[in-house]
């Protein structure tokens, strides 16, 4: 019926769209590095048109949104410590992050996350997925905690 | 008299009130048709300064995050298309929304496509130890044996000693081998579900579950001096510039050796590949500091891969270049140098900016176009090795990957069912028509939109029909383009007069030049983006140029395995919508071409 439609309705469209490919196609032949940043007012080079600073910026807001958007989504699961530090892991990696622990952000992140999922703050201590995540560093629970 | 409460509420009010309407950035782009990726066109969403797409991905819808700058770089610039923009009011709260359920997305489908790349390494892993073969693991080629005793590891092997004990290598050592001697393919996990949840909870492989061990494996053997970095692994990239630098990658050491005694006292499943990294990286920090050299790991393994030929106007465009690109990264390693505190993501960009040299270096030197392969991650350092100490008996090892298989099979249905391509009803548009309407209750976004659009109504699977839909009923505040790479630099020319010598001379390839040919484009002789009414008879004049191409393309065919050929069929199929008006060429650029064009004020010697 929808088909029926279309044909109808968009024969040219789809005599073009047939022969074309409507989607941008993945390809490493795109050469350029997915953390090189370019000038949105010119063609300047990419290590020229932002400072380290501003890119590592950009990128800790990425992961931690990430990081937010991972905790959030396990917040209520039945996820395995073990399993929590893995999925922080590859979502670390994600971000060029090898080693998650290291990063302030991850620890911001998942606090963001537990506030939207409703976890109370008191609480944040005795979650049994983030156990392995709170014995990584010192300071861990009070990161979790300005994340919150 | 106005009562003071209310004053004092309203002017207390007014600051939360000026940020609830702060208005978002939320606008729907459209992105000219061009030769190559995307013929029919493309639509993002962008928000802030995120991208959000769809990519075709080897036949699957695949969710893309990009910093907008990236994201123009390679559209608007590299493969010169137009850009339409249309902006919409949205509130923050739907702004937010959006950004939720689409980096939920982003993030989900990336472990769903991590999982079916784990069961697909599975079966290879499997098909390896069968016939006795290596198998491929990360970070495994930044190491070799070491046949003396290593003197770098010192100082952390005494941090690992005074922290865990003397006997700790040894127990770990015990412990790792014990495990990797009772792992075996898990035949019982039948039970996984591939219901719809935010972040699927899938069970590490066998094959990422024996690469772990390995990698702990290797890792105290590295500790215990018995491995060491491979030079070939790293790139020299010259001197240490400044005592600030030194500095610097004193800190960084003291960073990678606490993330090292962490990932080795209290391991966790997933993260030996971390361990490796950060001991390849503190091998190589630690030899920049003894050398008074910058040592980096090198992102760009294996042999490059050819993209096209490599003509003397490239060439040159790529040696001035590569004067360019050293400058600006010896500009940006001195300004990461400055900052106090070292981390991750600035040495890593030092390792993009070395290995990035470094490719300019040997493309020169085998006269072949350089070969930027994007670089998802930090450095891989895949290599092969024998898994000798797993044991699995040959009949156990049929039936493990009778089972692996079909595990793998069962979840591409799966996946293949939910991200499988299709031109009409799974395409670029459709899907990401439907991430923004589940980002709203009932998977509605007329609230925040003020319209709908079915992905399956009115043609909207076709991105320009789409982005026409955009702008009659999401009712867009301002919809703006803007123009390619070259048309602006046309605009720009044409800004200093001569407008006509000027549209002449760019309006060919031959003569023109903004734009070098490039096979991939296909072969054409006229621009046809301008003015419209050429079209057809400009069309047809690339008709014939193209296949007046064919004959030499035929004669180059056992030497250069078809390309000029495939170049002279490009250039017909893309000159038949020419003589129905419709323009979908537009030429494009390389990365090193264009950065090279911004160098020499944006003109060829031509």
């Amino acid at each position: 019926m929808l088909a029926a439609k279309y044909l109808i309705k968009g024969p040219a469209l789809l005599v073009f769209t047939g022969l074309l490919s409507a989607c941008s196609i993945s390809d490493s032949s795109v050469s350029i590095s997915e953390s090189l940043e370019s000038s949105a007012e010119s063609s300047r080079s990419p290590f020229k048109s932002s400072s380290p600073k501003e890119a590592t910026d950009k990128a800790k807001s990425s992961y931690t949104d990430d990081v937010a958007n991972l905790t959030f989504s396990i917040a209520g699961s039945q996820m395995s410590a073990n399993d929590f530090a893995n999925a922080l892991s590859r979502t670390a990696a994600q971000s060029k992050i090898s080693d998650w622990a290291e990063e302030k952000a991850t620890f911001t992140g998942i606090g963001k996350g537990l506030k939207r999922a409703g976890i109370a703050k008191q609480n944040i201590g005795q979650l049994p997925y983030l156990q392995k995540v709170l014995t990584s560093k010192k300071d861990a629970l009070k990161s979790i905690e300005e994340g919150y | 008299m106005f009562p003071r409460a209310a004053l004092v509420l309203i002017l207390g009010l007014w600051p939360l009130q000026g940020a609830a309407f702060k208005a978002p950035r939320v606008e729907i782009l459209y992105i000219d048709a061009n030769v190559g990726g995307s013929s029919g066109g493309h639509v993002a969403l962008r928000l802030e300064d995120e991208v959000y797409h769809f990519q075709n991905e080897q036949g699957t819808t695949r969710l893309t995050r990009d910093d907008w700058s990236r994201f123009r770089w390679v559209y608007n610039d590299i493969e010169n298309r137009n850009i339409e923009t249309a902006e919409l009011q949205v509130r923050p709260l739907d702004a937010e929304h959006l950004r939720q359920h689409l980096g939920l997305l982003f993030i989900a489908q990336q472990r769903q496509t991590d999982y079916l790349k784990a069961l697909e390494q599975d079966i290879s892993f499997l098909e390896t130890l069968a016939i006795g073969g290596q198998v491929l693991l990360k970070e495994r080629a930044f190491f070799e044996p070491a046949k003396t005793p290593q003197k770098l590891q010192e100082s952390l092997r005494q941090h690992l000693i005074e922290q865990t004990g003397p006997s700790f290598s040894t127990q770990e050592q015990a412990r790792l081998l014990k495990t990797l001697r009772n792992l075996h393919y898990d035949e019982t996990l039948e039970g996984l579900s591939f219901k719809e949840q935010p972040y699927p909870d899938y069970p590490p492989t066998f094959s990422e579950k024996a690469a772990d061990l390995f990698s702990r494996q290797l890792a105290l053997n590295v500790m215990d001096g018995k491995e060491r970095l491979r030079e070939g692994a790293l790139i020299d990239a010259g001197p240490l510039p400044s005592s600030a630098a030194r500095q610097w990658l004193q800190g960084y050491l003291q960073e990678l050796q606490a993330s090292i005694i962490r990932g080795l006292k209290t391991p966790y499943p997933g993260g030996g590949s971390a361990l490796l990294l950060a001991l390849a990286r503190h091998q190589s920090v630690a030899l920049s500091l003894t050398r008074n050299r910058l040592f980096f790991l090198s992102l760009f393994e294996g042999e490059p891969r050819h993209l096209e030929a490599n003509d003397q106007e490239q060439q040159r465009l790529e040696a001035l270049f590569l004067n360019q690109l050293t400058r600006e990264v010896t500009a940006s390693r001195e300004e990461i140098f400055a900052h106090p505190r070292p981390n991750e993501w600035d040495y890593h960009r030092m390792e993009i900016g070395a290995s990035e040299i470094n490719e300019l270096w040997s493309a020169q030197k085998a006269q072949r176009a350089a070969d930027f392969k994007r670089t998802p991650g930090p450095p891989r350092g895949e290599g092969r090795e024998h898994l000798n100490n797993l044991v699995v008996t040959d009949s156990t090892l049929e039936a493990a990957l009778i089972r692996a298989k079909a595990r793998r099979h069962r979840f591409w249905e799966w996946f293949d069912g939910h991200y499988g391509y299709q031109l009409i009803t799974h395409n670029c548009v459709t899907e990401l028509n439907r991430a923004i309407q589940g980002s709203f209750k009932n998977a509605d976004e007329r609230l925040a939109f003020g319209g709908h659009i079915d992905p399956l109504l009115s043609q909207s699977f076709v991105p320009y029909r789409y982005f026409e839909l955009v702008r009659q009923r999401y009712r867009p505040l301002v919809v703006t383009r803007s123009p390619s790479y070259r048309n602006r630099q046309l605009a720009a020319m044409s800004d200093h007069g001569e407008d006509l010598p000027i549209a002449l001379q760019e309006s060919t390839t031959l003569t023109g030049t903004l734009y070098s040919p490039r096979p991939s484009d296909g072969r054409f002789l006229f621009f046809t983006e301008q003015p419209a009414w050429t079209r057809p008879l400009f069309g047809a004049a690339n008709l014939i140029y193209a296949m007046a191409a064919i004959g030499p393309g035929l004669l180059n065919l056992p030497t250069d395995e078809g390309r000029d050929l495939e170049s002279a069929f490009n250039g017909i199929l893309f000159s038949l919508p020419e003589i129905g008006w419709w323009t979908i060429r537009k030429g494009s650029y390389t990365e090193a071409g264009l950065r090279a064009r911004a160098v020499t004020g944006h003109l060829s010697t031509r």
